[in-house]
């Protein structure tokens, strides 16, 4: 399509491309602007093919807009990882030198299980890290306490205690003499 | 990963390399971390604002937590059923990044509670703001997060799972005096 063309070419087909440019808001070029325009003006399917265009446009455009769910999410992910994985080539066959690679691997996986099983990697905590965990773990809990506490505080002073009992007392209600009022 | 085409012994060597460093009791305790159904990761609010914004990152859950609670009875009487135990405590210089962590805070909100998590409570003061929500069956509580947005442009994201008694880590805090937080109150 091109905008200095003849408008003697620019028939429906090209007409229709140039409508979703202009409902996408696209930079288009004056000439073509006028050869759809004066198409617009001779073509009744496309006239109704751009207002058709131009309601679901508007449609859309009024929905509000939708937050994508947590799965939807997940998913995207799942396939845009896996997308990006190639598979590993499976044309080499086993010789001497692949053993003697693997072997000294094996070796380095074998010294490092025993690493950890000696407690030096990840196995056992030391004084240390217990000290230090124990000091953030009650930095954690007592915070969370607090917050419990507050939930305590906002559940049965502020609502129950002040709003409920206040508005008793507003209440017209004449207490018995044994009961007294809130 | 180990899609290194030119040279099929280094991929072996690398595979083998990467099982031996990665396949340890640490990552093994990660997944079940991640299976564990009230814990939340706050690994996302750092990502957002960066380590010098952070002043506490607590991250205690598998093998030390068990190693723990062994040797500190007060903390299993109160807290035994724990797994898990993650706070992340920001203090943010700048509005635009504050206002960034807030809107963080919502979603974070927003997504448990569509995940089943209840807000139990939200205290909205002047410029601060507390909430807790929490994750519960029938049976008992398996998650609990604490969000505190503070009128000093401090944050709190705080995350416990496990089986949770509320009553009993409720009483913690008469026990431990934690400074700052001042938007959460004394407790009394």
């Amino acid at each position: 399509m091109s905008g200095s063309g003849n408008s003697a070419d620019f028939g429906c087909a090209e007409a229709r491309r140039a409508i979703q440019v202009a409902l996408d808001a696209d930079l288009m070029e004056a000439g073509e602007r006028r050869h759809m325009e004066a198409h617009l003006a001779e073509c009744a399917d496309c006239r109704e093919h751009d207002s058709e265009m131009r309601a679901i446009q508007h449609a859309l455009r009024s929905l509000s807009p939708l937050e994508l769910p947590d799965q939807a999410l997940q998913e995207v992910w799942v396939r845009t990882t896996r997308a990006g994985q190639r598979p590993t080539q499976r044309t080499w066959g086993p010789s001497w030198r692949n053993l003697a690679a693997v072997a000294a691997a094996a070796l380095i996986v074998a010294v490092v299980g025993v690493m950890q099983w000696d407690g030096r990697v990840s196995g056992v905590p030391t004084d240390e890290e217990l000290r230090r965990a124990a000091s953030d773990a009650r930095v954690v809990l007592g915070l969370t306490s607090r917050a419990l506490r507050r939930t305590e505080q906002v559940a049965f002073r502020d609502v129950l205690a002040d709003e409920v009992s206040g508005a008793l007392r507003r209440a017209p209600i004449e207490w018995p003499e044994t009961v007294s009022a809130p | 990963m180990c899609h290194v085409n030119r040279n099929p012994t280094a991929t072996t060597v690398g595979c083998l390399l990467l099982l031996a460093l990665f396949a340890s009791p640490a990552v093994a305790q990660t997944t079940r971390l991640e299976n564990l159904p009230g814990y939340v990761d706050g690994a996302a609010f750092i990502d957002l604002v960066g380590d010098d914004a952070v002043t506490v990152e607590v991250s205690i859950h598998g093998s030390l937590l068990k190693a723990l609670l062994g040797v500190d009875p007060d903390l299993k009487a109160m807290a035994g059923g724990l797994e898990s135990i993650h706070a992340v405590i920001l203090e943010i210089q700048d509005e635009d990044s504050a206002t960034a962590v807030k809107d963080l805070m919502r979603q974070v909100e927003r997504r448990l509670m569509r995940q089943g998590w209840q807000r139990m409570v939200r205290v909205k003061e002047q410029d601060s703001e507390v909430k807790v929500l929490v994750l519960n069956d029938e049976a008992s509580i398996h998650g609990l997060v604490v969000l505190v947005a503070g009128d000093d442009n401090e944050f709190v994201f705080a995350n416990i799972a496990g089986v949770l008694d509320l009553a009993a880590i409720a009483k913690i805090g008469e026990t431990f005096d934690i400074p700052g937080l001042d938007e959460l109150g004394n407790g009394d």
